[in-house]
């Protein structure tokens, strides 16, 4: 059995499909800062990334470095076949249970 | 805008990342960084920055231990090991290396302090001083300008941005109110002075205040000591009931400060100052703008004067600038009172003696390992036959010396602490060991690798360098390794107890004479006081009361302190018969009283002394010292005349030649003649010769005659031959902590010695059980143990006479009178350190002797 994404590692994967050449740590940090609303610290977006790869979900490329960079080049993250299948488990599981529940209404608790 | 986020951080990051080829996260770092810096603060972004480094250290470290953590844990074992077996040796490295570091801490200390002086002025790169020299006079570097110097430089000279004169007041009464206060470190300083220097105003109106003849500055603890809980700004002083109003409160100038004063007045008020250029008597310090020529604004300082007719530079003169940084440590300055001066080559002297310290101890311990070698050297074969590589070794054994290392600067910080009160009451500093002291923890830190890698580094590369295959089958002559290098350190850790032995029984055998030299004066029981107020004004009718007592023999006075050198005139002289045409000469005048010549104990080779009954004594009568009549050639110069002041006045008489100064300079001409000691309040002092029978009746008594006179000016006095001790005062110092270091150096020495005879004996205890039984004497045994090391000993000296020989003439040149550099100097020494490195290895050697030789050869 494969292990499945956590909600963070789901999240960093989708942000890097969706920011495609510019999908590097920093702009990563704000896309899901942003979604959710939470300052994420670069930490915590090392970490998943750093898992990610070494389960093969990811790869990565040396990009163009920039003057706010002092220079240094940029790391950009792709998504893998693997990783695309896991993304791709994790959406269908969350769709078949929630497709099995009944409408939640905060109101009524 | 884009901001660079902290270097020093990026650094360390860069250090930690970089297992990273392309520090891609560092790049992330920085542009997060400008992220904060827009949306934050600079400082919330240089915080997190920093913060960084703090998160990711501890991972990159524990990464590291899961890879080298055994490896390193089994160092730390052996070290451990090796220390617990082989208590002797690991002790006397320690002690070695606890001494050494000790001593360095210490003198580093010292002369950071000393080097510390005057940086605290924002402009300390850009101020210099103006100094004179001229050879033909021995004038090197002396801070004399004439005071039309400044005028002239600020129209003439554009590159100079700001500029001051300084006129030392060294004696001055103030009045406040009714309470009445003796002074003597007070300063005159053009309006620039303020802009150079960073004595910084406390309260009060702006520099420019200073300017008319009544304003004046004071620092705070003048205030506090004038206007207990008042504001002073705005109050009166009054100086010789002439008002003055304080302007202004100055910082009290701090302890790293060279110029130290209590006042400041304006320059241009100086009571008559001589405005001619022949007057050389002002300091002046000048800033040039930045990156102007140096050297060209000396030489066209020296143009100006040429061309406004000053006579000195005209005769060879020349005008330098000196870097204030360089000040303090200049001795050739004028000691004053408001000036503390040190002196570069105790400086020198000092860091060189913390050296040594630290090379000594080295030397032991890089004896004792590699003479020990062959007890590591099965281990480091096996661990490279187990795949160690020679780096990991040398990185085991370095790390060894450095346990040491770290261990005896812990102990030498907390020795240096309990000695540190003792150090600064002898060297009269008041030097501080603080945590928060980064110099402090930076000395420590470079004593604490310097002594490591010293220590480690032989030894690590050799014991590193086995082949496994020969030590593990012992092949090769056991304990050989580095012996050629062993004796060579011995040898150079003796020349350097030599060396330091040889001279300090140098200094000590010139101090002795010092000492013992007759001065031409009789010093003993002569009191002098400073001639001020109306104690002077008085000093006739004083002289008359001061002698009624019967333990007073007699009273007399100068104009100047006697023990220092007073101005000098050079110039063409005339007298009877010649002139000194062509070459001028160097004469120091000297005002006195009648009776100067009973009172001081200075006796006359010719003609007779100045008296009351000669009307002419007191206006034209001349006496000169024997070196005067030498350099003029007079024959017969009694009654003679002499051409002085374009006065005729008439020789009446010849004192024999007296060593006013120290003994560092020689016999000057001089003139005497009579002064009214009444005219003589700047400088005056009052000597007063007593019988000696009582000293403390006749002092009570000249205190009271003081007082009476004086009421409201401290009564102080010195007794001459004091003041005289005090010339030597740092001679006596240097010598006092030379001996002491002395030995400790023979100390640290020995216990190498004593580490290596242990061993050898150790090492050879077969052999002697063997000898033994074949039926040698117990002295032959005695004597081939001892022999080795007395031979490397003997050595010692070929380097040392020949360096200690060099160093003691230089030393010893500064003196004008001096010892003779004699072999009784250096055979003593010899004798002695070889002495004391018989006895010490013998303690080893004797021990084997008696070591019965069954038990010696029991084992195998």
């Amino acid at each position: 059995m494969t292990k499945m994404l956590t909600r963070p590692e789901e999240l960093i994967l989708l942000a890097i499909w969706q920011l495609k050449e510019n999908a590097y740590c920093v702009p990563i940090r704000e896309h899901i800062s942003r979604l959710t609303g939470d300052n994420w610290s670069l930490g915590s977006i090392y970490m998943p990334l750093d898992r990610l790869g070494k389960r093969g979900y990811l790869d990565s490329y040396l990009s163009e470095a920039t003057p706010q960079r002092g220079g240094r080049h940029k790391r950009i993250y792709t998504l893998t076949r693997h990783g695309s299948e896991a993304l791709i488990r994790v959406r269908n599981l969350h769709e078949a249970i929630w497709a099995e529940t009944e409408d939640i209404n905060p109101e009524s608790f | 805008m884009h901001r660079q986020p902290p270097k020093l951080a990026e650094w360390i990051l860069k250090f930690i990342l970089v297992d990273d080829l392309w520090y891609t996260p560092l790049g992330d770092f920085e542009e997060f960084f400008q992220v904060i810096v827009h949306e934050d603060t600079i400082f919330k972004a240089r915080l997190w920055y920093w913060k960084q480094i703090f998160i990711l250290f501890p991972k990159k470290l524990r990464g590291k231990l899961r890879e080298g953590g055994d490896m390193f844990n089994n160092y730390w074992k052996m070290a451990l090991r090796h220390f617990k077996r082989q208590t002797v040796y690991a002790a006397i490295n320690l002690i070695g290396l606890i001494v050494g570091m000790t001593v360095a801490i210490l003198f580093l200390l010292w002369v950071r302090d000393e080097r510390a002086f005057d940086r605290f002025h924002v402009n300390h790169e850009d101020v210099y001083r103006v100094v004179a020299d001229w050879p033909k006079y021995g004038w090197d570097g002396l801070e004399n300008t004439p005071a039309p110097l400044a005028e002239a430089i600020e129209s003439e000279l554009s590159e100079v941005v700001n500029l001051s004169r300084i006129w030392f007041h060294n004696r001055n009464v103030f009045r406040v109110e009714d309470r009445f206060f003796y002074e003597s470190r007070g300063i005159f300083v053009d309006p620039g002075f303020f802009e150079m220097f960073s004595f910084p105003e406390v309260e009060g109106e702006s520099g420019s205040a200073l300017d008319g003849p009544q304003d004046i500055f004071i620092t705070a603890s003048l205030a506090e000591r004038y206007f207990p809980n008042q504001k002073a700004v705005g109050q009166v002083i009054y100086a010789d009931e002439e008002p003055l109003t304080v302007r202004g409160i100055l910082a009290d100038p701090p302890r790293h400060s060279t110029l130290q004063f209590d006042y400041v007045q304006a320059f241009k008020h100086v009571a008559g100052y001589s405005t001619h250029w022949n007057a050389c008597q002002f300091t002046l310090f000048i800033q040039p703008s930045p990156n102007s020529n140096l050297e060209e604004i000396a030489e066209k300082m020296t143009a100006i004067a040429k061309d406004n007719g000053s006579w000195h530079v005209k005769n060879g003169l020349t005008f330098r600038l000196q870097p204030i940084l360089e000040m303090h440590l200049d001795a050739r300055s004028y000691q004053r009172e408001s000036v503390v001066l040190g002196d570069s080559k105790v400086v020198m002297l000092f860091t060189a003696i913390a050296l040594f310290a630290i090379l000594l101890a080295c030397v032991n311990f890089i004896n004792l390992s590699t003479a020990r070698a062959m007890t590591r050297a099965k281990e480091v074969g096996l661990r490279k036959t187990l795949g160690a590589r020679r780096g990991q070794l040398i990185a085991q054994f370095l790390g060894e010396s450095m346990i040491y290392s770290g261990i005896a600067v812990f102990v030498a910080i907390m020795l240096s602490a309990i000695l540190l009160p003792w150090f600064n009451a002898f060297t009269g500093k008041a030097l501080a060991m603080e945590i928060a002291d980064w110099g402090l923890w930076r000395i420590l830190l470079s004593l604490f690798l310097a002594s490591g890698l010293l220590a480690g580094a032989y030894p690590a590369i050799l014991l590193s360098g086995f082949q496994s295959i020969a030590v593990l089958k012992s092949i090769g002559n056991k304990g050989s390794h580095g012996a050629g290098m062993r004796q060579g350190l011995v040898v150079l850790q003796f020349a350097i107890a030599l060396l330091l032995m040889i001279s300090s029984m140098a200094i000590n055998k010139q101090i002795h004479f010092i000492r013992n030299k007759d001065l031409g004066l009789a010093k003993d029981h002569v009191i002098t006081i400073p001639l001020k107020g109306p104690f002077a004004e008085q000093f006739e009718s004083v002289e008359q009361e001061l002698l009624r007592n019967s333990q007073i023999a007699s009273v007399s006075g100068v104009w100047n302190d006697v023990s220092r050198e007073t101005w000098r005139g050079s110039q063409n002289w005339k007298y009877e018969g010649k002139t000194t045409e062509g070459k001028e000469l160097d004469i120091i005048n000297t005002g006195v009283d009648f009776d100067y010549f009973k009172t001081m104990g200075i006796t006359l080779t010719a003609g007779r002394l100045f008296s009351k009954s000669f009307a002419s004594d007191s206006v034209s009568s001349l006496i000169f010292n024997e070196a005067a009549i030498r350099e003029l050639q007079i024959d017969n110069p009694v009654g003679k005349w002499f051409e002085m002041g374009g006065k005729r006045c008439t020789i009446i008489g010849i004192a024999s030649d007296v060593h006013y100064l120290s003994l560092q300079n020689e016999i000057s001409p001089r003139v005497y003649f009579i002064r009214p000691m009444k005219e003589c309040q700047s400088s005056g002092q009052a000597l007063i010769k007593i019988r000696g029978e009582n000293v403390q009746a006749a002092v009570n008594h000249i205190e009271k005659v003081y007082t009476d006179v004086n009421r409201f000016m401290p009564f102080e006095f010195q007794f001459l031959d004091q003041v005289y001790n005090r010339l030597y005062h740092q001679e006596h110092q240097i010598s006092t902590l030379l001996n002491l270091l002395t030995g400790l150096g023979i100390f640290i020495s020995c216990l190498g010695l004593f580490g290596l005879a242990a061993f050898m004996v150790e090492r050879r205890t077969k052999e002697i059980g063997i000898r033994k039984t074949l039926g040698a004497s117990e002295f032959h045994i005695w004597g081939g143990l001892t022999n080795e090391f007395i031979i490397w000993v003997a050595i010692a000296n070929v380097p040392a006479w020949p360096a200690a020989y060099w160093l003691i003439g230089k030393a010893l040149k500064s003196y004008a009178y001096r010892i003779d550099i004699q072999l009784d100097l250096f055979i003593l020494p010899a004798l002695l350190t070889l002495f004391v490195a018989v006895i010490t290895v013998s303690v080893q050697s004797i021990r084997a002797m008696r070591t019965q030789p069954a038990i010696a050869l029991r084992d195998e």
